[in-house]
C-alpha cells in the first residue's frame, strides 16, 4: 500500500489530473457577462421592484383591502382608503417605502386581486432624500409600464403556484 | 378526567343544578340554557343567532353539541339544562354538525371579505376558520340580495345576510319599532324593511353591532378603516346623563366610529345613536384649530402667547362683578372646577351653564333622583312629566319599555305634544304648553281629594284651583294605590318650561303623597358635574344677560343653546370684550368674539363626568387635539397664573380629579314652598322644543345624524283645528311674533299641519331662534309657496 502512495507522488498524478480540468476550462467558451451591456435570465418569481395592476379596462385592481399593509413584515406599506364616488372600496394613498421593503413578497401573495406585484424591475434609484417612497400613482406607473411582462411572468409561473 | 372535585348533593340549592359541560362540573341556574352556562364557565360555543340581550330564536343551528343520551345533536343556545346532564362540545359529533352547518352557512356567503368593512372582526370569518372547509364542494347559483338604503347610519350588503335574525329581533324587542322582517323562504329568505323605508329608530346603530357579517355596517365609517387598524379609548357618552359606557375606535389619532361598553347599571349592552355618531361632529367646517384674535373685524390665526395675552386683557378690561362666565353644558368637571374656582376668586359671581332653562326657582342643586337607572323597571306606575323620553335620555326609554314589557308597568305621560313612545301608554294627557301643566295640576287635585289632605300654601291654592276629571281621577286611583310602585320621571320638556319651579313642586307634592320616586332628567351630559363643581350661579341666565356685564368668557357654548338665542346675541354684540374658548365657532359667534381659544372636546381630553346619578366617570384622552388645540384645563390653569390667582399649580389631571372628587355632593331636593307664577294663553301657545340633534354643539355638527328623519326642520307645526281656522296650508310662509317685555320676535317660518300638536298650540325647533321663555304667540299668515 505504501508503495502505491509513494508511486504516485512520484509521477506527479494528482498535479496533472488538476491540470486537465484547468486546461480543459481554458479553452471552453467563457461564460461571464457583461454587465450591464449583457444580462442573465431572470426566475420568473423575480423579486424586484414594486408595480400597482389595472385590469384591461383601465380600473385600478387594488380594492384597498389593506391586507398587503398587514402581512407586510416590514411595515413598509401604508394605505389610506375610502369609499370612492361611485361607491366602491379604494385607497386614497398608496405608498411603499423601499428603503423598509425586505422584498419578501409577502404583500403580492396577500393580495386577493393581483394588485400589488413585484416585478423584475432590480436596477433603481433615487435622485433625493425623499424619493424612496413610492406613492400610488408611481406605483400604478410602473405597473401600467410592465403589465406585458408582469402577466407573463405571472402565467408562466401559474402551474407551479 | 378533570380533577374538579365532585359536587354532592346536597351542597345543590334548590334552584340550581348540577350539569357537566366537557367534563366540567358546575351548579347553574334551573332553566337556564347550556350556552349560558357554557359562556358562564369559558367554554367557548360557536354561534350567531344566540345573543345574551335578545330572545333565543335557535335558527343558525351553529351551536350544536353533544349531549350525553340524546340521538341526535342539539342547539345549545334552546337546550335548557337538566339536573346531571353531560354536554359534549368538542365531541366527534359535536364537530361533525358545526362544521357541516358552517358549510351551509357559506353556500349562499360572498366571498367578499376583502372589501367588506366586518372584515377582521366578522363572527363567520372567524368561525370559518375554524370550521369551515377550506374549499367549497357548492357549484350552483348563489342568492344574491338587493341592498335598500335604509338611511344615513346604516350601510347595507344583504347579499352577506346570513339571516340570524338578531337585527330583527332587537328591533322588535329592544326598540319596539318592527322596522326589519325577513321575506321569503328557505335559502330565498330576505331581511328587509319590505317597503322600502329607512330606520328610523334613535338606537337603531346597534344592530351594527349585533350583526354577526357585515350586512349591515357603519355608514359614515364605510371603507375607512380596518378593525386590526384601530385602537380603542373608553369613553363616556357626550350627550345625555345617562353616561353611557363606550369606546372611541381611533386610526391615527382620529376616531372613526364609537361602539358601547358593557355596563350593566347603565347602558347594558347598547348605546343611542346619538351617542354612536354625534362625536363625528368633530370634524365640521367651523372647528376652531388655531388661536385666532380679531383685527378690524378680520379674523386672523395667531400663536398661543399673543391670544392668551389678549384674552387677559379682555378679560381685565372689566370689573371681576361685571364679568359673566357662560359655559355649556358638555364639558369635563376638570374644566368647570377649573373655570368656577378661577372666576371666584376674581370675585364674579356670574358664572352659569344652564343656558337653556328659563325657570331657575328650582334650580340651586343638582336634580333630584331617588333610584338608579336599574331599579326604574321596579315600578307599576311610571309617570313621564313633560318628556320625550326616548329623544332625551334614549336609555331611560329603553328602560321604560322593558319595564312595560317584562313587568307590565303602566305608563302615564304629560306632554304639549302628541309623540309617539314605544310603549303603551296607561293616560296620555297632551295639551298646550300651559293646558298640559294645569292637568298635572288637577292630577294633584285628584290626589288630594282622594287622600283627603288639605291644600296649604301658594302650591295648594293653584292645585285647588284646578279642576278635577273623570280620567284622571283614575290615574290618580291608580297612584295612591297602596300596592304599587310610583315613579315620576321629570323631562327636559319640564325643566325648561317657563314654569318649570312649578311643575317640579307638583311632581315632589305628589310623590310625597303617592309614596313615589323622582326622577329629575339633568339637561345636558355633564350638567350634573357643572352644579357640583361650582358652576351654578344664584341668579338666572337672564339675569346675567340683563346685568352690567361688559366682559363676557363664553366657554364650549354658542347661540343656539341659549333659550334666549336672539337676545344673547345682541347682548355679546353691545359687550365690551367677549372671549370665547370653544372646539366651534359659527358665524354667529365669530361676529360677537374678539378672541378664539381652541379647547379640545370631551373626547380629546382627559377628564370626569357625573351622570344623572352622581357617579363619577372618568376617561382618558381618545383622540388626538387637532393642530394646535389645547385642553381646556390647561389654558384654564394659564389664564389663572396670567391673572395671578393663587391655588392654580397643577400639572397634572389627575390632581384637579382627585379635588373634584372630593367635592361634596349633596342630594337633589324639590321645594314644594314656592311662589307660584301663573300663565295665561292670549292666542297661541308655543311649544319650542330642542329636538333629538339639538341638544348640544356636537350633535348639531354631526352631518350623519342631521340627514336622518330626526333632525329638525324650519317648520311651525299647527294643528289642523287652528290652521282651518286660520285658513292655513302646508308649506305656506307664516310670520310668528313672540312678544316679551315689551320687544317683538318676528321669525318667518313653513307651516306644517301636524295633528300632533294639540289644538290652540303651534310647535318650532329651538333652533328657528324664538325664545323658550315666553309661551304667547300671534301668527300671521303669509303667502303659500
Ligand atoms: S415585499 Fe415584503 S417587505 Fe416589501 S412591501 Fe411587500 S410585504 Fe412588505
Ligand atoms: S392586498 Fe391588494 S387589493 Fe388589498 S390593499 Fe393591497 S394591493 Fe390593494
Ligand atoms: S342582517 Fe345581519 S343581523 Fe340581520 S339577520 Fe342578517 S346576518 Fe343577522
Ligand atoms: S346560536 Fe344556537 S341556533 Fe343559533
Amino acid at each position: 500500500m505504501k508503495i502505491f502512495r509513494y508511486l504516485k507522488s512520484l509521477t506527479l498524478a494528482e498535479l496533472l489530473k488538476g491540470m486537465t480540468v484547468t486546461g480543459k476550462y481554458f479553452f471552453k467558451r467563457k461564460f461571464t457577462i457583461r454587465y450591464p451591456e449583457e444580462k442573465t435570465p431572470k426566475s420568473d418569481r423575480f423579486r424586484g421592484l414594486h408595480a400597482l395592476r389595472r385590469y384591461d379596462n383601465g380600473e385600478e385592481r387594488c380594492i384597498a383591502c389593506k391586507l398587503c399593509e398587514a402581512v407586510c413584515p416590514a411595515l413598509a406599506i401604508s394605505i389610506d382608503s375610502e369609499m370612492r364616488e361611485d361607491g366602491s372600496r379604494r385607497t386614497t394613498k398608496y405608498e411603499i417605502d423601499l428603503f423598509k421593503c425586505i422584498y419578501c413578497g409577502f404583500c403580492e401573495e396577500s393580495c386577493p386581486v393581483d394588485s400589488i406585484v413585484l416585478t423584475d424591475i432590480h436596477e433603481f434609484h433615487f435622485e433625493g432624500k425623499d424619493k424612496n417612497v413610492l406613492d400610488k400613482q408611481q406605483l400604478l406607473a410602473i405597473g401600467d409600464m410592465r403589465e406585458k411582462d408582469v402577466a407573463t411572468a405571472r402565467k408562466n409561473d401559474a402551474e407551479y403556484r | 378526567m378533570t380533577e374538579t372535585t365532585k359536587i354532592t348533593k346536597d351542597a345543590i340549592p334548590e334552584n340550581m343544578v348540577r350539569i357537566e359541560i366537557d367534563d366540567k362540573e358546575m351548579i347553574v341556574p334551573r332553566g337556564s340554557m347550556v350556552i349560558e352556562a357554557a359562556d358562564k364557565n369559558g367554554i367557548s360555543i360557536p354561534r350567531f343567532c344566540y345573543h345574551k340581550k335578545l330572545s333565543i330564536a335557535a335558527n343558525c343551528r351553529m351551536c350544536m353539541v353533544d349531549v350525553e343520551k340524546v340521538p341526535k345533536p342539539l342547539p345549545a343556545c334552546a337546550t335548557p339544562v337538566m339536573p346531571d346532564m353531560k354536554v359534549f362540545t368538542k365531541s366527534k359529533r359535536a364537530i361533525d354538525a358545526q362544521r357541516n352547518v358552517m358549510e351551509f352557512l357559506l353556500i349562499n356567503h360572498p366571498l367578499d371579505c376583502p372589501i367588506c368593512d366586518q372584515g377582521g372582526e366578522c363572527e363567520l370569518q372567524d368561525q370559518s376558520m375554524g370550521y369551515g372547509r377550506g374549499v367549497s364542494r357548492y357549484v350552483d347559483s348563489k342568492r344574491v340580495a338587493v341592498d335598500e338604503n335604509i338611511g344615513s347610519l346604516i350601510a347595507t350588503d344583504m347579499t352577506r345576510c346570513i339571516t340570524c335574525t338578531r337585527c330583527v329581533r332587537f328591533l322588535d324587542e329592544i326598540t319596539g319599532t318592527d322596522e326589519l322582517g325577513g321575506i321569503g323562504r328557505g335559502d330565498r329568505t330576505q331581511i328587509g324593511t319590505a317597503v322600502g323605508r329607512s330606520i328610523d329608530s334613535i338606537m337603531s346603530g346597534n344592530i351594527i353591532d349585533l350583526c354577526p357579517v357585515g350586512a349591515l355596517t357603519n355608514k359614515p365609517f364605510r371603507f375607512k378603516a380596518r378593525a386590526w387598524e384601530l385602537m380603542s379609548a373608553q369613553g363616556v357618552s357626550m350627550h345625555d346623563a345617562i353616561g353611557s359606557n363606550l369606546y372611541y375606535h381611533t386610526r391615527q389619532g382620529k376616531i372613526l366610529r364609537t361602539v358601547p361598553k358593557d355596563n350593566e347599571s347603565l347602558n347594558e349592552a347598547w348605546i343611542s345613536d346619538r351617542d354612536r355618531y354625534g362625536v363625528l361632529g368633530q370634524d365640521a367646517e367651523d372647528r376652531v384649530t388655531a388661536p385666532m384674535v380679531k383685527e378690524n373685524g378680520e379674523w386672523k390665526e395667531t400663536d398661543w402667547a399673543t391670544a392668551m395675552d389678549l384674552a387677559v386683557r379682555k378679560l381685565q378690561a372689566n370689573d371681576a362683578k361685571n364679568t359673566a362666565v357662560l359655559a355649556g353644558n358638555q364639558s369635563t368637571n376638570e374644566e368647570y372646577f377649573l373655570l368656577s374656582k378661577l372666576f371666584k376668586a376674581l370675585g364674579c359671581a356670574n358664572i352659569d351653564y344652564r343656558l337653556g332653562q328659563s325657570d331657575f326657582t328650582q334650580a340651586s342643586g343638582l336634580p333630584r333622583m331617588d333610584l338608579n337607572l336599574d331599579e326604574v323597571g321596579n315600578n307599576q306606575q311610571i309617570v313621564l312629566v313633560g318628556s320625550h323620553v326616548g329623544h332625551e335620555q334614549p336609555i331611560l326609554a329603553h328602560r321604560i319599555r322593558q319595564a312595560w314589557l317584562k313587568n307590565g308597568s303602566k305608563v302615564s305621560i304629560f306632554n304639549p305634544k302628541q309623540y309617539h313612545f314605544n310603549f303603551e301608554t296607561f293616560h296620555h294627557y297632551v295639551g298646550t304648553q300651559i293646558e298640559w301643566v294645569n292637568g298635572l295640576g288637577s292630577l294633584a287635585h285628584c290626589v288630594a281629594d282622594l287622600n283627603k289632605v288639605k291644600l296649604e300654601g301658594e302650591l295648594g291654592e293653584w292645585i285647588n284651583a284646578q279642576a278635577t276629571d273623570e280620567n284622571l281621577n283614575n290615574l290618580a286611583k291608580a297612584l295612591v294605590n297602596k300596592d304599587s310602585n310610583v315613579l315620576f320621571v321629570i323631562g327636559q320638556i319640564s325643566n325648561n318650561h317657563p314654569q318649570a319651579g312649578l311643575i317640579k313642586a307638583v311632581v315632589a307634592w305628589l310623590s310625597s303623597q303617592t309614596d313615589g320616586k323622582v326622577y329629575e332628567m339633568a339637561t345636558g351630559a355633564n350638567a350634573v358635574g357643572a352644579q357640583i363643581c361650582g358652576m351654578g350661579s344664584q341668579n338666572s341666565v337672564a339675569d346675567i344677560l340683563a346685568s352690567d356685564s361688559k366682559s363676557f368668557l363664553i366657554y364650549q357654548a354658542e347661540n343656539d343653546d341659549f333659550n334666549n338665542a336672539y337676545g344673547a346675541q345682541i347682548k355679546l354684540e353691545d359687550a365690551d370684550s367677549v372671549v370665547l374658548m370653544a372646539s366651534f365657532a359659527d358665524d354667529n359667534m365669530k361676529q360677537v368674539a374678539d378672541v378664539i381659544l381652541p379647547i379640545g372636546l370631551a373626547s380629546e381630553v382627559a377628564g370626569s363626568y357625573f351622570n344623572n346619578f352622581a357617579q363619577m366617570q372618568g376617561f382618558g384622552p381618545a383622540a388626538k387635539l387637532p393642530a394646535e388645540t389645547k385642553p381646556g384645563w390647561r389654558v384654564l390653569r394659564v389664564l389663572a397664573n396670567m391673572l395671578n390667582v393663587d391655588g392654580f399649580t397643577y400639572d397634572s389631571i389627575d390632581e384637579i380629579s382627585s379635588e373634584v372628587a372630593l367635592l361634596t355632593v349633596n342630594k337633589g331636593e324639590i321645594d314644594t314652598n314656592i311662589k307660584v307664577k301663573a300663565q295665561k294663553a292670549d292666542d297661541l301657545v308655543l311649544f319650542n322644543e330642542t329636538t333629538i340633534y339639538d341638544v348640544d354643539m356636537l350633535a348639531r355638527r354631526s352631518q350623519p345624524l342631521q340627514d336622518t328623519v330626526h333632525a329638525s326642520t324650519d317648520n311651525l307645526n299647527i294643528n289642523s283645528v287652528d290652521a282651518k281656522k286660520l285658513g292655513i296650508e302646508n308649506a305656506m310662509q307664516i310670520i310668528v311674533n313672540q312678544k316679551v317685555d315689551g320687544d317683538t320676535i318676528t321669525q318667518s317660518l313653513f307651516a306644517n299641519i301636524d295633528d300632533k300638536v294639540p289644538a290652540g298650540s303651534v310647535n318650532v325647533h329651538k333652533c328657528v331662534g324664538l325664545r323658550t321663555d315666553a309661551l304667547n304667540v300671534t301668527l300671521i299668515v303669509g303667502d303659500s309657496v
